[in-house]
């Protein structure tokens, strides 16, 4: 993996700031609410202890209601009685079930309204098979029960205005004119609307319908009821506007009675971020919410609608525990809290006393908002930070590379250290590029004592062998016998041998100097290549030579002495290598890249991989024909020697073919 | 009285081999193991022929320094550089010196004596001024190797021994090519081509430097050199 690559995977670890971030604000989150609770159990608690002192405000223990009792929701105008629902719609009144059963043939559900002291019912019951009553035969009845016992029959003969009458023993059948009702058939059943003074029900009120079945003789079946006659309840205007002064904003109070029923209530939830929220469903927010998403809780029973409380914190409560609850509304949390009311040592209700996250959401919303920003800018700063780092960073180490590289296998002349580029910055790159300079100096001192070696050492050993070849010349004008002659001749042979290769020796640094002082001509490459040609095939008559040679001028500029001595040298290399009736082909092309000196021969291909080093100082590749010829390697260094000087390129390649090699150098334009 | 030669040489053993050398040929041969102690001797008397080793003990060049004080002193004095540095740019700046041959250890003492004789006979050439010498004229170029001397439309030029008989190789059959390894056999000297070649360059500078037209040393590339006559 690139350096690059890597350095972005760590820069991943930046994403480590939005998350601490995210913690930070659900922490802060957690104790705002947690304060909030606070405050709203605190609340609660000194509402509590007012309303268990009060007895006026909260009587509690006066009337007893039950679960199943009927509940009358204020009502915000008067009801018209015809029959129709339309008004009812509008208000909060949940419709509650008339019946305990779902089983059962007939089914209705009540709405219960209270306004200026008259209650309000309306009734919608499902029955398969609506009966009026007829003179002759009892039809569906609705029935009210009140204290007592008493029943009040309604009975209606016609859709319309129905009267009630008392059911009684004492007073036979006589009629109600307290009650007023509006009776309607509907698609599936009945529509009943009534209204009643509360003095006609003393406290207590229970609803029965009666259906006439479709395949009965006219007998009245059970039909539904609404539990027991029981008092009904609503809530107390003196405690609601008690209440309402205790509810600052956002907080919602309402008191329960030891039944659930709110018999008080004041102040109104702040509920207005939910909607907002819901709309914002965009990344940012579901990112959000899916960061500071936690178990899941229930959502929000609406009580004022139902006018009961149903929640087990409040039930709970009735049991005389302080609770708190959490109710998700929306994207919204409500925290409620319930106090329990006692008054000397009875729990006669509870107070609940409920708030809204809206306030606590915003602001972490906004300090999210804030957050995410800051915290992507800031990822993507660093991000770009460690790439451009990197980039900098390998941008660097592969120039180092490539320059170790191009230092090693470009073979122009000069140090190598030279070639090396110097820095200055003081880290650790810097030294390793200090270190690869040093270690290039080095190796250019061993190349330089590599190179100037033979010519140091041919110089050093001409002195013994002159003492020796100067004592044997001495030697042979002195009176020897036959046998000692024989011995000085061979000794004399030795150090002619030995002097003839601390000649080659030294030939190559006698050739670098020369070939840096030599003098350049412009010349004619085209008749230098014939004329030689000539002089080979003269020279080495066993051997063919062959001249391939445009018929015109090539003239160049350099120098035509070199240029022999080079020609020389591959020649001789092509000899080494070219079998007995091998061909040596001379050739010169002008090409586009520049003028193309060749010399190739048949024989043995070069091995792959030395191509590069065939041009180098004291290497020899190839196995020569003749072991015992002295062969130092020296004679293509020469070959690149000159090329250089003439600013050509050398290169040595096996013949396409493979009969052979070339070995040759391009003059470059 | 036989000819004083000195030898400047701080490798004894070498100096005494070629002190025997010479004085079995006939010569006085002196040996000199510092210029210190030869530049005294040269100011008691001088030789008549100073063979000089280039590195003379610490003084790396101390034979270019003796050369230049002698020639300064005896402008005809004959001077032989012989030392085992074979650099060309060691050969050139010797000669510049005014040396009149450049050889390196390993020549046999055969050439060694035979350039001696050669030097001895210039110097008696050019002092005794015979007219019956060996002479080639080609042109405007005039060789009397009695003399060891060569002379272009009568101006002399100042050829090296090694020079002279290279040239006199050449001038001998006009227009043959002579190889190389002719070249040096002519000179009895055993050198590597390119020395043969800077040898050759130097002698076409000095022709030109009388002559700017001089074109008479043609190479004939691969083969050798030959001498052309307008």
């Amino acid at each position: 993996m690139k350096l690059r690559h890597q350095l972005l995977i760590i820069s991943l670890f930046a994403l480590s700031i939005p998350w601490a971030g995210f913690q930070y604000i659900q922490e802060m989150q957690r104790v705002m609410l947690e304060g909030n609770e606070r405050e709203l159990v605190a609340s609660a608690h000194a509402l509590a202890l007012m309303l268990a002192d009060e007895n006026e405000l909260f009587s509690g223990a006066d009337e007893v209601s039950s679960p199943s009792s009927i509940y009358f929701h204020d009502l915000p105008s008067s009801p018209t009685l015809d029959g129709y629902a339309d008004e009812w719609r509008d208000w909060p009144v949940a419709p509650a079930s008339l019946s305990r059963s779902i089983e059962e043939p007939a089914s209705g559900s009540y709405q219960a309204g209270r306004y200026q002291g008259n209650l309000f019912l309306l009734l919608n019951i499902s029955d398969s098979s609506p009966a009026w009553s007829t003179p002759s035969q009892a039809g569906d009845q609705f029935q009210i029960i009140t204290s007592g016992g008493d029943v009040l029959n309604l009975s209606p003969v016609s859709p319309g205005v129905v009267r009630g009458q008392w059911q009684s023993d004492e007073f036979g059948m006589a009629g109600e004119y307290r009650l007023q009702a509006f009776w309607r058939d509907s698609s599936d059943g009945y529509l009943i609307e009534l209204k009643m003074l509360p003095g006609m029900l003393d406290g207590i009120l229970g609803l029965r319908y009666l259906d006439r079945g479709s395949d009965t003789d006219g007998q009245l079946s059970a039909g539904i009821e609404r539990g027991e006659a029981s008092h009904y309840t609503f809530a107390s205007q003196e405690l609601n506007e008690r209440l309402k002064i205790f509810a600052t904003e956002g907080l919602r109070l309402g008191v329960s009675d030891r039944s659930g029923w709110v018999v008080g209530r004041g102040g109104e939830l702040q509920l207005v971020g939910a909607s907002q929220q819901e709309e914002r469903n965009t990344l940012l927010a579901r990112i959000y919410s899916l960061l500071l998403s936690e178990e899941r809780i229930s959502t929000l029973d609406d009580w004022p609608r139902s006018g009961q409380f149903q929640t087990l914190d409040v039930l709970s409560s009735l049991t005389g525990q302080t609770r708190t609850a959490v109710f998700s509304f929306g994207n919204l949390r409500v925290h409620r809290a319930a106090v329990p009311i006692v008054r000397g040592g009875e729990v006669l209700g509870v107070v609940i006393a409920e708030k809204s996250s809206a306030s606590v959401v915003k602001a972490t919303d906004t300090a999210f908002g804030r957050l995410a920003f800051w915290a992507i800018l800031s990822t993507l700063l660093v991000a770009m930070g460690l790439l451009l780092y990197a980039t900098v960073l390998s941008i660097r180490i592969r120039r180092l590379s490539a320059a170790a590289q191009s230092a090693m296998q470009d073979p122009a002349s000069g140090s190598l250290a030279d070639r090396f580029p110097e820095t200055r910055s003081s880290d650790e790159i810097g030294d390793l590029n200090r270190a690869y300079k040093q270690l290039l100096g080095r190796l250019d001192e061993y190349t330089h004592y590599l190179k100037t070696l033979t010519g140091k050492l041919s110089h050093e050993l001409r002195t013994p062998l002159a003492i020796i070849r100067s004592s044997l010349d001495n030697l042979d004008q002195e009176h020897l016998d036959a046998e000692a002659r024989i011995y000085s001749e061979r000794a004399s042979e030795g150090t002619s041998r030995l002097a003839n290769i601390l000649n080659a020796m030294s030939t190559a640094s006698h050739l670098e100097q020369s070939i840096k002082t030599a003098e350049f001509e412009t010349f004619d490459l085209n008749e230098l290549i014939e004329n030689a040609g000539a002089g080979y095939r003269d020279a080495y008559p066993e051997t063919n030579i062959q001249v391939r040679s445009p018929n015109h001028a090539v003239m160049i500029d350099g120098s035509p002495d070199l240029i022999m001595q080079l020609l020389d040298k591959l020649v001789d290399n092509a000899r080494d290598f070219c079998p007995a009736h091998g061909v040596i082909e001379l050739g010169l092309v002008e090409a586009e890249s520049g003028v193309r000196l060749t010399v190739s021969n048949d024989g043995p291909l070069l091995p792959e991989h030395m191509q590069s080093q065939l041009f180098d100082s004291l290497v020899s590749v190839r196995e020569t024909r003749e072991a015992n010829s002295a062969h130092l390697g020296l004679g293509l260094y020469i070959v690149r020697l000159i090329a250089e000087r003439h600013e050509a390129r050398v290169f040595a390649d096996n013949r396409e073919d493979g009969s052979g090699v070339v070995l040759g150098l391009i003059f470059l334009k | 009285m036989n000819r004083q030669i000195a030898i400047v040489e701080d490798e004894p053993v070498i100096a005494r081999n070629y002190v025997d050398a010479l004085r079995r040929q006939g010569y006085s041969a002196t040996h000199y193991l510092d210029r210190k102690s030869a530049w005294e001797a040269f100011q008691q008397r001088m030789p008549d022929l100073a063979v000089i080793d280039v590195c003379l003990g610490d003084e790396v060049e101390g034979g270019f320094d003796l050369c230049r004080d002698l020639r300064a002193r005896a402008p005809q004095l004959p001077i032989i550089f012989l030392t085992a540095r074979a650099d060309e740019f060691d050969v050139i700046s010797g000669l510049r010196l005014g040396a009149d041959d450049y050889l390196t250890k390993d020549i046999s003492q055969q050439q060694m004596l035979a350039r001696i004789v050669a030097l001895f006979r210039r110097v008696q050439a050019m002092s005794s001024d015979s007219s019956s010498d060996e002479q080639i004229t080609r042109g405007k170029l005039q060789i009397n190797m009695d003399r060891m001397q060569a002379t272009w439309s009568g101006k002399p030029v100042e050829l090296t021994v090694t020079e002279l008989w290279m040239v006199y190789a050449l001038t001998r059959q006009p227009g043959h090519v002579k190889s190389r390894q002719q070249l040096m056999d002519a000179a009895n000297v055993v050198l590597d081509d390119n020395t043969i070649t800077s040898h050759i360059k130097r002698i076409r500078k000095k022709f030109i430097a009388l002559d700017p037209d001089f074109d008479a040393i043609h190479t004939a590339y691969g083969m050798g050199y030959r001498w052309l006559v307008e």
